[in-house]
């Protein structure tokens, strides 16, 4: 009961920041002409802020107020994170970039559906069900696509920066280069985002077809 | 008799049922199920139907076991259902074992022996530096780990078990080549830190001295299934009077003397996978003896002096 409460609670307060995110996102681009140059300027702040505070889900799934596996929930906050804080947020030259604006443009659209639809459980419309599991077809590749051009356009600044990174030698021996990781990272991202593409898909599938069985 | 055999998912597997003779074992049904299916006898596995009435996440049916009449020891008669669970491809053990050992084995031997190919373009370092004395020992000494591991395979461990699912061999070999490759890699840098001389040897002979314990267990091990029987028996010469799993805590100490002579950050981390590992299969190889043996007690259960 308390729990169902909170998480309730949870997913209205991401329905709101990420509802804020969209907003401020849209309001930079009709204000700039639509141009995305200053949308991670002007709604940035909620973006990172509500997807830091996604970092709860991973602690929901650990204490098993959730179904899905932590490590799943992990991977999925630790993968955009990354993106968000650790490039984007350190490299001010990409952050006027189309790739930052498209990132937000496209979370935003994504979170501020998911969110509600877990917030009302059950009670879900179908219309917001049906959005849930189709506004993911263009706008997964989208994210997923200004999340790796992001990667890959921070590589000379911080191959110069040398931020994040252990260099040899040390008493631990141990060394990290961190472009080498996004370089890494680049070539499997396509991997898993075919996977979790895929896997939408077979969801898709699955909770539609539920829709149409119920209403028939 | 005609067994009505099904899936998990209730589904029946043959219209009419299979025909076995009357007085048929658990291994006849296999090897009928295996023409009739085409499915290897190594990927079947049958029990009898959960009770009605049972709740299906608590109680699991009865397993055939082999050797065992399906008449006598289970009552099985003319229409009787029976459960069919694939466990998948198998392959068998000592291949597993094979894989598993010489590949990290092989991995790590590049790092040291094309040491200047390997790091030419780590040009801030010279890929010249001399070959440090920690550097060879701890080739030789991760060699004979591995090398240990497959003569044993070879030459002492009876197996349980006669295979495992595929799937397991491609996880446990990302896992034992990608930690020695890695850990080769720091190990055999050209600007790799030794640490003191004295470290060193204790490092290496806490290490030495809980490979000829690992050994000595396992030779134990294997004396307890000689006559080439297959069930459980309780563990209780040698080092195992006083540790549940003393086979797994010469192997940790083992790692562990390796990394206090090498100290490299990677190699911790495979020590600490490794232990999390062998505190899972220990503990439940400590409820099952306890279960199996009552009144089975030891001072530890992994590692003295902390569990």
């Amino acid at each position: 009961m308390v729990t169902q409460a909170y998480l309730t609670l949870y997913n209205v307060a991401q329905t709101i920041g990420w509802a804020a995110a969209l907003a401020f996102t849209l309001r930079s681009i009709l204000t700039h002409d639509g141009s995305l140059a200053s949308v991670y300027a002007d709604a940035g702040e909620y973006v990172r802020t509500f997807q830091v505070l996604s970092v709860m889900e991973v602690f929901h799934a650990l204490f098993r107020l959730t179904r899905s596996p932590m490590s799943a929930a992990l991977m999925q906050w630790a993968g955009r994170t990354h993106v968000l804080i650790a490039v984007t947020h350190a490299t001010p030259a990409l952050q006027s970039t189309p790739a930052a604006g498209v990132l937000n443009l496209a979370w935003a659209i994504t979170e501020v559906i998911r969110y509600p639809s877990y917030a009302m459980g059950a009670r879900c419309p179908p219309w917001l069900n049906y959005l849930r599991y189709t506004v993911f077809i263009p706008l997964y590749p989208l994210g997923a696509g200004a999340e790796m051009k992001l990667m890959y356009d921070s590589l000379p600044s911080f191959a110069k920066s040398e931020a994040y990174s252990v260099a040899m030698p040390n008493r631990w021996n141990f060394g990290f280069d961190y472009p080498t990781f996004l370089k890494v990272l680049l070539c499997v991202y396509p991997l898993l985002f075919y996977q979790l593409y895929a896997y939408m898909f077979v969801q898709r599938k699955k909770k539609l077809a539920g829709e149409k069985a119920k209403s028939a | 008799m005609k067994l009505n055999i099904v899936k998990r998912n209730g589904k029946e597997m043959f219209a009419g049922g299979l025909d076995v003779p009357d007085d048929a074992t658990t291994d006849d049904l296999k090897a009928v199920f295996a023409k009739a299916a085409k499915k290897h006898q190594t990927r079947q596995r049958f029990t009898l139907p959960i009770p009605a009435g049972a709740d299906p996440k608590k109680v699991r049916g009865t397993p055939l076991d082999a050797g065992k009449s399906l008449s006598k020891d289970y009552g099985l008669k003319d229409g009787s259902v029976v459960v069919f669970k694939d466990l998948g491809p198998q392959v068998p053990y000592a291949v597993v074992f094979l894989a598993e050992y010489a590949g990290p084995m092989l991995c790590y031997l590049p790092f040291y022996f094309f040491r200047s190919a390997i790091y030419a373009s780590t040009k801030k370092y010279p890929a010249t530096a001399p070959m440090l004395q920690v550097q060879t020992l701890a080739m030789v000494f991760h060699t004979a780990h591995y090398l240990k591991r497959i003569l044993e395979t070879l030459f002492v461990h009876h197996f349980s078990h006669a295979t495992m699912p595929i799937f397991n061999l491609y996880r446990n070999c990302a896992y034992y080549w990608g930690f020695a490759a890695i850990m080769s890699y720091f190990i055999n840098h050209p600007a790799y830190t030794p640490v003191s001389e004295t470290q060193m040897k204790v490092g290496f002979a806490v290490s030495a001295l809980m490979q000829l314990g690992n050994l000595h267990c396992h030779v134990y091990q294997a004396s307890l299934r000689k006559d080439g029987s297959k069930e459980y028996k309780e563990p209780k010469g040698g080092l195992f009077r006083f540790v549940t799993c003393a086979n797994y805590c010469c192997e940790i100490y083992q790692w562990v003397g390796f990394n206090v002579a090498t100290q490299s950050a990677m190699g911790w981390l495979f020590v600490a996978c490794g232990a999390a590992q062998m505190m899972d299969w220990a503990n439940a190889k400590h409820k099952r003896l306890k279960r199996l043996f009552p009144g089975f007690r030891r001072p530890f259960k992994l590692l003295p002096p902390f569990y």
